[in-house]
């Protein structure tokens, strides 16, 4: 009677505590090894789609900022062309650019004394100018010394006319004198005595040519110009420059 | 059932006679109900808990498809965007070239300058000057600034240039850098620097 009463007890109490109990147990396992992990999987993929929405929508600008840039893509393509036919890529043409320059001395009546081509090489990185780091693309220098006499008037054009003969050839230096054995005895030597006098100068150009180094082939190149940012554009000073100069 | 002889047996006379009175029908129905509310505490968490792991399960279906509607729209885009072949590409590869060259040829563009507008510069600061100054060099240093030598009689001679120079508009700058007098015969020999605005090169 008495290990009934105390089955009944122990009924009783799995009934009202332990069952109960052992119910809340089971939820809270069920919670924290079910309920958690999935709602934190909701979330991570909600946050996840935000992520992937923000990127879309990145995209999307970048896409449309090429359909914008796609207007003016004739005009950049014809100053790239004209950069690439006056700064030649691996291409020596320093033989070719004293031609050139003895050519334009001759048709200004310039008569050139003598001139040294080719003797030094002064590379500018992408670092050293300021431009987007690239490790195998050079700007090389290739300077050539001239010297020559002429009146003044024929000098400045013969002057003027490397600026204007469609190559990119800049005056590095130059000194201009007057030849010892001219005269001037007016105040303005320039414009009243000097139609006849002669004038020496010695000058330094400059012929530009892009060099890529190393062994890296140019396929290379076009992954590095690839790589440049949407947001970058080019150098408006230049891009007027050669607008301006040669097209 | 267990017969007549059951009756005398020690087992089925435990059974046979219950001291304990019997419940009351309000007892019945009070264990009953406390029963059934305790299937209730236990059942309606666990339901609900079933439920929210279901609902939760089936959410998992849109988001995951949402998901990989993204990530197929953003795969798409991204091919089109690094497609070197395509219009856009083409635009791009243009775009880094000409970023890239510019960079890199801006310092010589900047010094490339058509020489007939630093004489006409140059002839406009001398021209016409009252202390009979007088061209005898011209130069152009390394740093891209054009020289001009000169000599004057008058000791206001190269402060006159210096002002006309700084007067004219297409020069950016302008400084005397050097002065020297020479006794004989009694002259005072110069130096004028001078850079152009970018845009007049």
């Amino acid at each position: 009677m008495k290990e009934k009463e105390t089955k009944n007890d122990l009924q009783e109490l799995m009934r009202l505590y332990i069952l109960p109990f052992g119910g809340f147990v089971v939820a809270l396992l069920i919670v924290i090894f079910a309920i958690i992990p999935l709602l934190n999987e909701t979330f991570a993929g909600i946050e996840e789609i935000n992520r992937l929405r923000t990127r879309h929508q990145e995209l999307i600008g970048e896409r449309n900022n090429r359909v914008s840039m796609q207007a003016g893509l004739p005009r950049q393509e014809a100053v790239l062309n004209k950069i690439r036919e006056v700064i030649p890529q691996s291409q020596t043409a320093v033989a070719d650019f004293s031609e050139r320059i003895s050519a334009l001395a001759a048709q200004n009546n310039v008569r050139l004394q003598n001139s040294n081509v080719g003797e030094s090489v002064r590379v500018n990185t992408g670092a050293a100018t300021g431009s987007v780091e690239i490790a195998n693309l050079e700007l090389v220098e290739l300077p050539a010394e001239f010297s020559v006499t002429g009146e003044l008037n024929s000098i400045i054009e013969f002057l003027s006319s490397i600026y204007n003969a469609g190559d990119f050839i800049v005056i590095r230096n130059m000194d201009l004198q007057k030849s010892v054995r001219s005269s001037s005895s007016s105040s303005d030597a320039r414009f009243s005595t000097q139609a006849t006098d002669n004038w020496n100068m010695s000058m330094t150009l400059t012929k530009f040519q892009f060099r890529v180094s190393g062994s890296q082939a140019e396929e290379a190149l076009s992954d590095v110009y690839f790589g440049v940012p949407d947001s970058s554009r080019p150098n408006q000073q230049v891009i007027n420059f050669v607008e301006e100069n040669y097209l | 059932m267990a017969g007549i002889f059951g009756l005398f047996s020690n087992k089925e006379y435990e059974f046979a006679f219950n001291l304990m009175p019997a419940n009351t029908k309000a007892t019945v129905k009070e264990t009953a109900k406390r029963k059934k509310q305790i299937f209730t505490a236990i059942a309606v968490p666990l339901a609900f808990i079933l439920l929210t792991i279901l609902i939760l399960l089936i959410n998992l279906i849109p988001v995951a498809l949402t998901r990989s509607g993204w990530q197929s729209a953003i795969g798409a885009l991204e091919s089109e965007l690094a497609d070197k072949t395509t219009i856009l590409g083409r635009v791009k590869l243009i775009n880094g070239e000409l970023k890239i060259k510019t960079d890199f040829i801006v310092d010589p563009v900047g010094k490339n300058v058509d020489f007939k507008i630093i004489f006409n510069t140059v002839e406009e600061a001398f021209r016409s000057n009252a202390s009979g100054s007088v061209i005898t060099s011209y130069g152009r240093s390394d740093n891209g600034q054009f020289l001009v030598n000169a000599t004057s009689t008058a000791e206001s001679g190269p402060s006159e240039i210096l002002s006309k120079f700084k007067a004219i508009e297409a020069v950016q700058s302008a400084d005397i850098v050097t002065v020297n007098r020479a006794t004989d015969p009694d002259q005072y020999r110069f130096t004028i620097g001078f850079i152009l605005k970018p845009q007049t090169t």
